[in-house]
């Protein structure tokens, strides 16, 4: 195991230096220099011409690679719009985007798995229907405009939250207050799709001959869907989490966006708009650095619920 | 168990409501705005992104200010003069001005100012406006005088940039000064969590005003809906950037004051003067023939805007709207839809062409004018579609001369010679149309030299006759408005022509009621 887990760690190099590798290519072939943008229609050929110097956009593409890899390992990438460290910058930003994604993540959790196991076990009765008809309202309404509807609710109407803006750390007054509504926005897709999830797949798992054998036992039914049905139907369950929560570090942008929330997803989206490109790179990099250790921490979660399953 | 649950919902929804008193966080000394954007920098010498601007301008001064209807008035100077030949500028500087840090801000700092900016590696986006200069001569501790190489009227206009404290910033390097700006204007910063928010202080020793508001707090708010929604909650207290249909339901609702000045930008449609068929005079008259802009404009614009005749704004000189207004051409589709015709039977429309309208995703309204010209083109029988790409994208495709008809937008300081010079001169910077007219570049350049103003006014009538009715490179759409909504209890504040917020100016000091 702790042989696996050290392989699947030294993947990692080659996984992130072929994103580097993809994203340096990308940016290349993005229209339009940082200076020429970020000057606008304040632009000169001379300030141009000075602007791009400085930043090097006029030495070879080769070392311009080896100077982002070179600076971003050291920590010294400096970002063109912000006028600082690319590290510090993100520093600043990923606490928010972490709590929140954790937040969401919880919430969904805690509300997705239990709905979708009692939608199963109670199949057509009124709570799987409306529970499911809730989930497909909630996969098909856009997250913005859940966010949009619950700050009006509960900031202009009940004015119980604030409408926007980030906080503080969560475990402060002030930063609970911020979490919550972008918290419920951006998990509402996240319980949709999970509750239904978990409902079809206990509902295969109970099909199976081992629940029959359980039960004609005489063990007890709420152990025979906790332990025997529910723990088999976590695989698949994670797996889909595990694919959301990645997607929740770099995909928040419009819940960021409409919540004011200090975010790494609309961090990027900034970058790439100023094509900022150590911005973009070191953003983008650390986004795929999380997604790359979620999955590995999912595929380790999955001997932990089913032992049968091993790396060894 | 479930009326259960409901009960325990509910309880605890009051029970957040009772400290709901948190929302309505600001008390009557502090002021909470909401801009679009992120700020990412406060070095005056590098503020070229408007957002930044909005927030240096707080914590810089300058040595002269702009005061009512856009007159210089004097700022950290309190006098100035300037040599006959129109190539010497002396200053004399108010004694005792003090940045925050205490320091006092002599000649030596509005040297270094001037020299970050002009420095060629800086690449400054403002030393367009003071290139002119030629040397710098610090007289005495208070006096400084600029030499410039060639008489330039517009070049006071240079003198409202901030001043920076020289010692702070050969002591901690301009990085530091983006991030922890000090300067000797009417704010300084207290606190900037990036992306969250700007929180600034009144500095109780600034030389002209002690300001009113205790403090000053500016959030990034990029959605104009939940601005919207945090002006209606109490969350902020003014909002810059609404758009129409949430304008109009604040322009009707009491709690709120609404108010708008007019713009300080244009709007307007570019043709690619070599690029055919777009370089032929008749095809780009029966364009604007075609379309019905004095209807669109205004119901697109509603309060945002309005038509735009000239290319400077209304509350700039000079003053050339009427005749303008009476020889652009008006609606007329049964006139275009001949011109097209005969240029098509010209061959001056190649059967296959559409004609791709170029707009920028960033601005909602231009987007829209786009795609209503687009229906109007096509009806008057020329093909036509809408391009709409992300600024940057469109900004490298104008420069590389492969966009035939554009929309863009641009706001200036109150000169006409930073609206046209860089629009309409041959070599002019932004002249993405890549128009070439000798007796235009003369006037431009005539209208540097002189300082009669009646004459400068001459010269850019005939440049704004030339290129907007004679040849038609441009069609000048609307003015932007800067509206200001705010809370009814926000007092003497009025927006300006500029995008500059005027908390503390030498017209208004801001307080809340």
């Amino acid at each position: 195991m702790f042989a696996y887990i050290i392989k699947r760690l030294l993947w990692m190099i080659p996984v992130l230096i072929g994103v580097s590798l993809i994203l340096f290519g990308i940016m290349q072939l993005v229209p339009g220099d940082p200076a020429t943008i970020m000057l606008g229609t304040k632009a000169t050929p001379e300030t141009v011409e000075a602007l791009n110097k400085k930043f090097g956009f006029n030495k070879p593409f080769y070392i311009r690679y080896f100077l982002l890899v070179k600076n971003f390992l050291t920590g010294e990438l400096d970002s063109i719009y912000y006028h600082a460290k690319v590290i510090d910058i993100i520093g600043q930003r990923l606490h928010a985007t972490i709590e929140l994604g954790v937040l969401s993540l919880l919430i969904s959790v805690v509300i997705a798995i239990p709905t979708g196991v009692i939608a199963a076990v109670k199949r057509n009765s009124i709570f799987d229907l409306i529970s499911m008809f809730f989930a497909t309202i909630g996969i098909s309404v856009p997250s913005f405009f859940t966010g949009l509807i619950l700050i009006y609710l509960f900031s202009v109407f009940f004015k119980v939250f604030p409408s926007s803006g980030y906080g503080g750390p969560i475990w402060t007054w002030q930063g609970l207050e911020h979490i919550i509504l972008p918290a419920f926005a951006l998990s509402t897709v996240m319980i949709a799709s999970t509750s239904r999830l978990t409902r079809s797949a206990m509902l295969e798992i109970m099909k199976e001959d081992y629940l029959v054998t359980a039960r004609s036992k005489g063990v007890a039914e709420k152990l025979v869907i906790l332990k025997h049905a529910f723990r088999n139907a976590l695989i698949p369950i994670i797996t889909n989490i595990g694919n959301q929560v990645a997607m929740m570090f770099g995909g928040a942008i419009l819940i960021e966006t409409v919540f004011a929330w200090p975010g790494v997803g609309r961090l990027a989206v900034k970058a790439v708009q100023y094509r900022d490109q150590p911005l973009v790179f070191g953003s983008i990099l650390i986004l795929s650095f999380i997604y790359v250790v979620v999955n590995l921490l999912v595929d380790l979660l999955y001997v932990f619920i089913n032992p049968r399953i091993s790396y060894d | 168990m479930k009326k259960r649950l409901l009960a325990l919902l509910l309880v605890s929804l009051m029970a957040v409501s009772l400290f709901g008193g948190i929302v309505q966080a600001a008390d009557n000394d502090t002021f909470v705005m909401g801009i679009d954007d992120d700020i990412s920098d406060l070095d005056p010498g590098n503020t070229i992104i408007s957002v930044n601007e909005r927030v240096a301008s707080l914590i810089f001064d300058g040595l002269v200010e702009y005061g009512e209807n856009n007159k210089i008035v004097p700022g950290i100077a309190k006098e100035w003069t300037i040599s006959e030949n129109g190539l010497e500028y002396t200053f004399s500087l108010r004694k005792g001005v003090k940045f925050h840090n205490g320091e006092e801000l002599i000649a030596e700092d509005v040297k270094f100012t001037y020299e970050r900016i002009l420095d060629p590696e800086a690449g400054s986006g403002l030393k367009a406006k003071v290139s002119k200069i030629e040397s710098m001569e610090v007289i005495d501790d208070y006096t400084i005088k600029f030499t410039l190489s060639e008489p330039y009227v517009p070049f006071i206009l240079g003198m409202t940039f901030g001043v920076v404290p020289k010692d702070y910033v050969e002591e901690v390097g301009s990085e530091t000064l983006s991030r922890k700006p000090i300067g000797a204007g009417p704010f300084k910063l207290e606190e900037w969590v990036s992306g969250t928010r700007v929180v600034l202080s009144a500095f109780n020793d600034h030389w002209n005003k002690v300001p009113k508001l205790k403090k000053v707090i500016i959030r990034p708010i990029p959605e104009p809906a939940t601005q919207a929604m945090e002006l209606r909650s109490g969350g902020i207290d003014l909002a810059v950037n609404l758009d129409v249909g949430q304008l109009n339901s604040f322009a009707k609702n009491e709690d709120f004051k609404l108010k708008s000045a007019p713009g300080a930008g244009i709007s307007f449609i570019g043709f690619n003067d070599k690029m055919a068929p777009f370089d032929n005079r008749k095809f780009r008259e029966a364009i604007i023939k075609a379309v019905p802009f004095e209807q669109m404009i205004p119901q697109i614009y509603g309060l945002l805007g309005q038509k735009a005749y000239s290319f400077v704004p209304p509350t700039l000189w000079p003053d050339y709207r009427e005749y303008l207004k009476e020889n652009t051409p008006k609606f007329s589709p049964e006139e275009a839809q001949k011109m097209f015709e005969k240029l098509k039977d010209d061959g001056v429309i190649p059967d296959d062409f559409v004609a791709e309208v170029h707009v920028a995703n960033s601005s909602p309204s231009q987007v829209k004018v786009a795609e209503a010209m687009v229906t109007a083109l096509t009806q008057a029988g020329l093909k036509a579609e809408t391009a709409v790409m992300e600024f940057g994208t469109m900004w490298d495709k104008l420069g590389r001369g492969e966009v035939g008809i554009y929309m863009l937008s641009f706001v200036s300081d109150p000169d006409p010679d930073y609206w046209l010079y860089r629009f309409f001169k041959s070599d002019g910077a932004l002249n993405k149309s890549f128009y070439e007219n000798e007796e235009v570049d003369k006037w431009l350049e005539a209208a540097r030299l002189t300082s009669d103003q009646e004459e400068r006014a001459e010269l850019y009538k005939k440049v704004l006759k030339q290129t907007l009715i004679e040849d038609m490179v441009f069609y000048t759409m609307a003015h932007k408005n800067q509206i200001y909504v705010m809370q009814d209890n926000v007092m003497g504040l009025e927006p300006g022509n500029s995008l500059l917020i005027p908390l503390v100016t030498p017209t208004a000091n801001v307080y809340k009621e």
